[in-house]
């Protein structure tokens, strides 16, 4: 089951012992290397200790929360990736801090196998292509910092939601491809099951807010029928 | 309002009570269903799990509609003659088998000479798992538990003790109140829906009983069940009409 030479290594952080086998029984038959830990203290020493590739955090651990651990994590440097699983007592509540405190995802119990693994991938795939792009990328009059979530144009601080943000990380990952709804709904969507137009008004949005002209757009175009295309 | 607001925590702390075991058997169920589980060992390890995982839920079910019940006054007790003793044994291998992946050690000490009692049987059993459930959640790395039977010639007692994170004496009334989660319990992020003790409680209380309560915080707790002799079926219980 080994994809590649060099196996990712996963940690899973989550206090419930039958969720955590069966993470970790699925993950490992995807081909990952997996460690767990049972609450937020040891997950904390394992991710400060060890490489890993991605970590799956659980909020409502004993001791230390996900929360927590997230962000001291995240203040101690290790920028690994985090999906964070939630229960939610709070479930938009739990999307925002989570986000805000640095985590890359997040997925609501009780989640299936299916789509756990499909989410892992694309945040190792996004990691892997943010890695070769760097911590900052800029075009036209636009500075994005990929770390701090800041993107400036002209200078000015613009404020991007947290689906803005990914959709415009995505599009620089990708720039040049014509990319259609359907990848785009895989690949940097929270929410599997939306219907592709559903991205058209958030690149409206996105549009007003990083193009001179959204009427005539110089950076995101619309390739017909198929999707959009970033030029840069 | 802070009813109101203790109610809503317990609905989102309940939904989360539920969403946990779903999770485990749709996920464990799933990777059965797609082949993803090569060896027969492993595939026994979930079948076992998803039916622990069923029963957990289930009890989950039975702990709130029983207190749904008693908070409209509708909860009735079918009164019968009942093996404590049996019983007893009964809840702490049904606990061992259930609790399934916990590290946990339970021991029970019940005595030779338990008289039979006619109590509602599934709600004393109910009001003993409650109990083990608490002293397992409420205890730091593996906690040893004990259930224990007696009879002291008036009384039939059941108690379980643990050595567990306890509970502060300021805080040791207000632990049967519906919704009521200790402050220890809150800051250390156990999971919990705040009814637990409130049933047990009122399953005692519906047997003539009382419940008493020991504890100290860091130390543990051991919650006793004390039954009435009236509750004796043979002629031990006659001796006090």
């Amino acid at each position: 089951m080994t994809r590649g030479i060099k196996m990712d290594k996963i940690l899973i952080i989550e206090d419930d012992k039958a969720i955590l086998m069966a993470l970790k029984d699925d993950l490992e038959f995807e081909g990952y290397e997996v460690s767990t830990a049972m609450d937020g203290k040891e997950g904390l020493n394992q991710a400060a200790g060890q490489d890993f590739q991605l970590i799956v955090l659980d909020i409502l651990l004993p001791g230390l929360n996900g929360f927590e651990v997230c962000k001291k994590l995240r203040e101690s440097g290790v920028a690994t990736p985090i999906l964070m699983l939630t229960a939610a007592k709070t479930e938009e509540m739990d999307k925002v801090v989570g986000l805000e405190l640095g985590a890359d995802d997040y997925v609501t119990k009780p989640i299936g196998s299916r789509e756990l693994v499909a989410r892992v991938k694309a945040i190792l795939r996004r990691a892997r292509q943010t890695e070769k792009l760097g911590d900052s990328s800029k075009f036209g009059d636009v500075e994005i910092n990929f770390k701090s979530h800041e993107v400036l144009k002209a200078g000015k601080e613009l404020y991007l939601t947290a689906l803005e943000f990914k959709l415009l990380k995505f599009f620089i990952e990708h720039q040049g491809e014509v990319l259609t709804r359907d990848r785009i709904l895989d690949e940097a969507w929270d929410d599997a099951i939306v219907s592709p137009r559903t991205i058209d008004p958030h690149i409206v949005h996105l549009r007003k807010k990083i193009e001179d002209d959204p009427a005539h757009p110089a950076h995101i175009l619309s390739i017909r029928s198929v999707g959009y295309k970033f030029l840069g | 309002m802070k009813l109101a607001s203790l109610k809503s925590d317990f609905v989102s702390t309940v939904s989360h009570e539920f969403k946990t075991p779903l999770m485990s058997i749709s996920y464990l169920a799933e990777l059965l269903q797609r082949g993803r589980v090569p060896d027969d060992p492993k595939k026994q390890q979930y079948y076992e799990t998803i039916t622990n995982e069923s029963e957990r839920l289930s009890r989950l079910v039975e702990n709130i509609l029983d207190f749904s019940k008693i908070e409209t006054v509708m909860k009735e007790y079918r009164m019968e003659e009942a093996d404590i003793a049996a019983l007893v044994a009964d809840v702490a291998a049904r606990f061992r088998q259930q609790a399934g992946l916990k590290d946990f050690s339970l021991e029970t000490e019940i005595a030779d000479d338990m008289p039979g009692v006619v109590i509602d049987r599934e709600a004393v059993s109910r009001a003993l798992f409650n109990l083990l459930d608490n002293a397992v959640k409420y205890s730091e790395d593996n906690p040893r538990v004990f259930l224990r039977g007696w009879w002291d010639g008036n009384h039939v007692f059941l108690e379980v003790a643990d050595n567990g994170i306890g509970i502060s004496r300021s805080e040791q009334p207000r632990i049967f109140e519906k919704f009521h989660r200790s402050e220890r319990a809150l800051a250390g992020n156990v999971k919990g829906s705040g009814i637990g003790l409130t049933l047990v409680d009122h399953i005692v209380r519906a047997h003539g009983g009382k419940v008493l309560l020991e504890s100290e915080p860091d130390k543990g707790t051991t919650v006793r069940i004390q039954l009435p002799q009236r509750l004796l079926a043979n002629d031990k219980g006659n001796k006090d009409g």
